[in-house]
């Protein structure tokens, strides 16, 4: 499955060169570690997250004011988003995590609104409404050679990079120990508890391991767009990650990663216009929840269950 | 430059806002505390009564009260429709999805539909209303009211009078405030716990409705109205204590006038911090809210 | 899936290289068509659609009809990027509009780096000709005068009328909004006019009580609007209603059926504004042009529809002058541009780019608007 769907992207721009369709292609991969990331808070280890917005915010802004205001490279300003975003995960999650899991969710909520205000009155530091435009396109150097990624193609296997290793990373995490325990949480906290797992630290855990991802994410999306506003904290990429984590399967890796895929590349396919598309957002999150709420990947298990036991090892790769 | 009048004038203004702001957080709050439910599309009911309004008032009329009427009596209705269909939802058996988690989903994509719905048909160019309230204003002593904020704070009383009455006086309302703090114990005595649920749905819209059709007088409005007041009712639900309706309903108040008062003596940008500046010294201080008994475990 | 996205990709690209660029030339345009500004992107349509009916009706441009393709910035600057970002890279020669200073700010560089040209006839701040033109961007070019020039006049107005001491500022926290509170404070600073108060609110704030009631006690015998027009008409109805005796000045639209309606009301009276357009403008070309738009979309002209309906014809004409749809020889030929415009000014780009139409002194009495001045912002 990874091979294959890296072999594909590989081949993308080999195939079309039409700026329109890589930008498709970027933000399909970035939105794609964007989701997966609130399916590692939510998926796995059980918390509803809202934050995830905030964070992809937070690291969009701390990236970007590393490269403008302190003259840093991206790559130091994805290192501090990641750094500032891990903390911040930390704090709200010790905050939270000491009242209900009904009360993460509003605090969550909280964390991002507060973020998009502090983003739009902070005018000093983050030019408020106005947003900070003319980011430059990111670049590597060795010693004298220097190379940027300016064009679109340059982009996307920037972008395909981050995506594999993003993915990758996430993949070894919640296949290993650390994604079972997350999943033993969340099926049973008190079961946990008493088995001697600290929730409260593995939580914390998933918060920061999801806070990074989703900074990261909103770093590299910023740079290619090359301007961040308070726009970026919109309810709009809540809906959108959500929708990508319920319609793949709460707490499964390849089925949201292909649902990631489809829920940012069909719309743009569909040409569907800015509202109707946010309509058949709302219908598909109404009807995920309503009909299918263990998503594809549910359907996936459902027809694996009917067949007999002969695939076992493949039904362990498709968590 | 402070003077006595300004004061006054401020604080008069701020209870208006702060008596519609309750309107919109008791809703809110009857959810929580009879249902365990959050409902994300609490602002984009508020929104559809303020279009319903707008659409209404012309055909009759112009006038504001008949439509005012009218609209309550649809949102009764199809309030009373809704929570059915949600209860069903809610409680469906598929997946291992909580009530609460799955009302947020639910709702949350209602609010979406809703939101780019009103959008789509009426755009997002702000929509001004003209009704047969007078412009102007009145003095009362040393401040200058409104007729429309007038009319909005006197409506807004009078609910707040007839939910305390329907709450304490009558046995539908009781059985609410039974449901609410104890809901073992009213199962118990024999209350019927599906229709206090829809009877408290029900109240929640109309009570939506209203706080958004007596904004309609006051604010020049677009689709997005509805969330920037949801933020706020989520803000004074939690400070209240979740769940606790009196408590709402005077986070709301203390809400406007504070409100008012930043606004006139501090700047402007600091108005809409307060609502989340309190939530988040509540919840570092008193998780439960200021006027929760206890908060319960979800 | 993916194979599909691929050749979906080829399929469209061969069916719009095909089916267009033979027959029509296309125009970019953005404007926030929805979002708290979304009226004015409605009137610039108004606009611009009336002058590309006529053009195209006359034969189009180098013997090809004109298009426009249109795209939705919602006031916002990362929106604006994404959406010019789209434009051109479909290609057009030339973009219109962006309405929205914040948006021309965030976009100007696009434009820049891709080499097309935009024309902006609707955004006021004054850095956007600071940045245009000569030592900065060449590839942006300014049909309305700036609100530096419109402060001046209004803060040279207002002085005139006598006993107008203390002013207080109302903008949108935006780019238009700050650089027009900028630009007020430093015109009636040079005059010794005191500045009392200044409030900036987020774009599309829907209840200005609190600043209102504060308005009322700090003295402030003028107040200076840089506002988006729905929110202007909601601060006036507003303020109406709570008998806020101060002048309102600044930057004040009152056009079309909302501001007919608080005009009647007595909500804007004794305002003082000067506008970069007035459909009360009293030349035969504007008196038609305002028919015109009666005619077909049954409200009053308004400004947005007077600068998209300029801002297409300055367009076609560089198109005719250059001799070809490219987009190098549009931005030569609009440097070279000479266009009269219906209200009385042969417009020329400076060296910033920015060309210097007419501005209008507004006042109302009574319920009543009349233009009291029509003045060149050279």
């Amino acid at each position: 499955m990874a091979a294959l769907l890296l072999a594909i992207f590989i081949a993308v721009p080999f195939l079309t060169q039409s700026p329109y369709f890589l930008t498709i292609g970027i933000s399909a991969m970035i939105f794609t570690v964007f989701a997966m990331s609130l399916n590692i808070v939510y998926g796995y280890a059980g918390l509803l997250s809202l934050a995830q917005v905030g964070f992809w915010g937070v690291g969009s802004y701390v990236a970007a004011l590393v490269v403008t205001r302190l003259d840093g490279s991206i790559w130091e300003g994805m290192l501090a988003a990641a750094a500032v975003s891990a903390a911040g995960g930390i704090l709200i999650g010790a905050v939270a995590l000491r009242l209900s899991n009904h009360a993460f969710v509003i605090v969550s909520l909280c964390f991002t609104l507060l973020m998009q205000m502090l983003a739009q009155e902070w005018i000093d530091l983050t030019n408020g409404p106005m947003g900070i435009p003319g980011l430059p396109a990111p670049g590597i150097g060795f010693g004298e050679t220097s190379f940027v990624f300016a064009t679109p193609t340059h982009f996307f296997y920037l972008t395909l990079a981050f995506a594999t290793i993003s993915l990758g990373v996430i993949w070894l995490i919640v296949t290993s120990r650390i994604g079972r325990t997350f999943r033993m949480i969340k099926h049973d906290e008190t079961l946990s508890c008493s088995l001697g797992v600290r929730v409260t630290v593995w939580k914390l855990f998933a918060i920061a391991l999801a806070s990074v991802f989703a900074a990261l994410s909103g770093a590299l999306y910023v740079f290619y767009v090359t301007i961040v506003d308070p726009l970026i904290f919109d309810v709009y990429y809540t809906q959108v990650i959500l929708v990508i984590v319920i319609i793949g399967g709460l707490g499964s890796f390849w089925p949201v990663v292909v649902s990631g895929l489809l829920i940012t590349v069909l719309p743009e396919i569909l040409r569907t216009p800015n509202e109707l598309r946010m309509i058949s957002y709302g219908v598909i999150l109404v009807l995920a929840v309503l009909l299918m709420p263990t998503g594809i990947a549910g359907l996936v298990n459902k027809v694996r269950m009917r067949r007999p036991m002969s695939n076992a090892n493949a039904a362990e790769s498709s968590t | 430059m402070m003077s006595y009048e300004f004061l006054m004038q401020l604080v008069v203004n701020g209870i208006v806002i702060g008596l519609i702001y309750g309107l919109i957080a008791t809703g809110l709050a009857l959810l929580f505390g009879i249902l365990h439910i959050v409902n994300f599309a609490h602002g984009e009911i508020v929104m559809l009564a303020m279009y319903t309004l707008a659409v209404a008032v012309p055909f009759l009329g112009g006038s504001y009260i008949a439509s005012f009427a009218l609209i309550v009596a649809a949102a009764t209705m199809i309030g009373w429709l809704v929570s059915g269909a949600l209860l069903a939802a809610l409680s469906a058996r598929r997946g291992d999805m909580a009530a609460f988690e799955k009302s947020l989903l639910l709702t949350l994509g209602l609010s979406i539909i809703l939101l780019n719905g009103v959008q789509y048909i009426f755009t997002a160019t702000p929509m001004m209303v003209t009704t047969d309230i007078p412009v102007g204003a009145f003095l009362l002593g040393p401040v200058r009211l409104s007729y429309a904020h007038a009319i909005a704070g006197a409506i807004a009383v009078v609910v707040f009078v007839a939910l305390y009455v329907f709450l304490t006086r009558t046995n539908s309302g009781r059985a609410l405030r039974a449901v609410a703090q104890n809901r073992e114990a009213a199962l118990m005595i024999g209350l019927d716990p599906e229709r206090v649920a829809r009877r408290a749905i029900t109240l929640s819209i109309v009570l939506c409705a209203v706080g958004g059709m007596v904004l309609v007088p006051l604010y020049v409005f677009q689709p997005i109205v509805g969330q920037a007041l949801l933020l706020k009712a989520f803000a004074i639900v939690i400070i209240g204590g979740m769940g606790n309706v009196l408590g709402a309903a005077l986070v709301a108040l203390a809400l406007g006038i504070i409100e008012s008062m930043v606004g006139g003596f501090a700047n402007i940008v600091w108005q809409n911090a307060i609502a989340f500046i309190g939530m988040i010294a509540v919840l570092l201080i008193r998780p439960q809210g200021l006027f929760a008994l206890a908060m319960r475990k979800g | 899936m993916l194979r599909t996205v691929a050749l979906a990709s080829l399929a469209i690209s061969l069916l719009s290289s095909g089916a267009y660029s033979q027959e029509t030339i296309q125009i970019g345009a953005s404007m926030p068509i929805t979002g708290p500004v979304a009226n004015g992107a409605l009137q610039e349509k108004r606009g611009l659609e009336l002058a590309l009916e006529e053009i195209n009706a006359a034969g189009g441009v180098l013997g090809k009809p004109l298009e426009i393709l249109y795209e939705d910035n919602q006031c916002n600057p990362s929106v604006a990027v994404t959406v010019t970002n789209k434009l051109l890279e479909a290609g057009v020669p030339v973009v219109l509009g962006q309405q929205c200073s914040s948006a021309v700010l965030a976009t100007m560089s696009l434009f820049q780096r891709a080499e097309v040209p935009l024309v902006s006839a609707i955004a006021t701040n004054p850095k956007i000709s600071e940045l245009s033109g000569a030592g900065g961007n060449p590839w942006v070019f300014r049909l309305n005068p700036s609100d530096r020039e419109l402060a001046i006049a209004n803060v040279n107005y207002l002085v005139s009328m006598g006993g107008i001491e203390k002013i207080a500022i109302v903008a949108e926290s935006t780019d238009y909004g700050r650089g027009g509170a900028d630009a007020f404070a430093a015109a009636a600073k040079e005059k010794g006019l005191q500045i009392v108060s200044t409030d900036f609110h987020p774009l599309g704030a829907p209840d200005f009580t609190t600043i209102i009631a504060r308005l009322q006690n700090n003295g402030a015998q003028a107040v200076a609007f840089y506002q988006a027009h729905a929110d202007n008409a909601n601060f006036a109805k507003q303020a109406h209603s709570m008998g806020l005796k101060a002048i309102m000045t600044g930057k004040l639209s009152l056009d079309g059926d909302t501001f007919e309606a608080l005009i009647k009301q007595g909500a804007y009276d004794n305002a003082v504004t000067v506008f970069p357009y007035s459909p009360a403008v009293n030349t035969p070309e504007n008196k038609d042009f305002v028919e015109r738009i009666q005619a077909k979309f049954h409200e009053t002209a308004s400004y947005e529809a007077f600068a998209g309906y300029e801002s297409l014809y300055v367009v076609a004409q560089a198109i005719e002058r250059a001799g070809s749809a490219d987009p190098k020889s549009i931005r030569d030929a609009l440097e070279k541009t000479s266009y009269k415009s219906m209200i009385g000014v042969t417009v020329n780009f400076d060296d910033h780019n920015q060309a210097h139409n007419n501005a209008v002194i507004i006042t109302i009495k009574d319920h009543v608007l009349c233009v009291k001045d029509v003045f060149p912002t050279k």
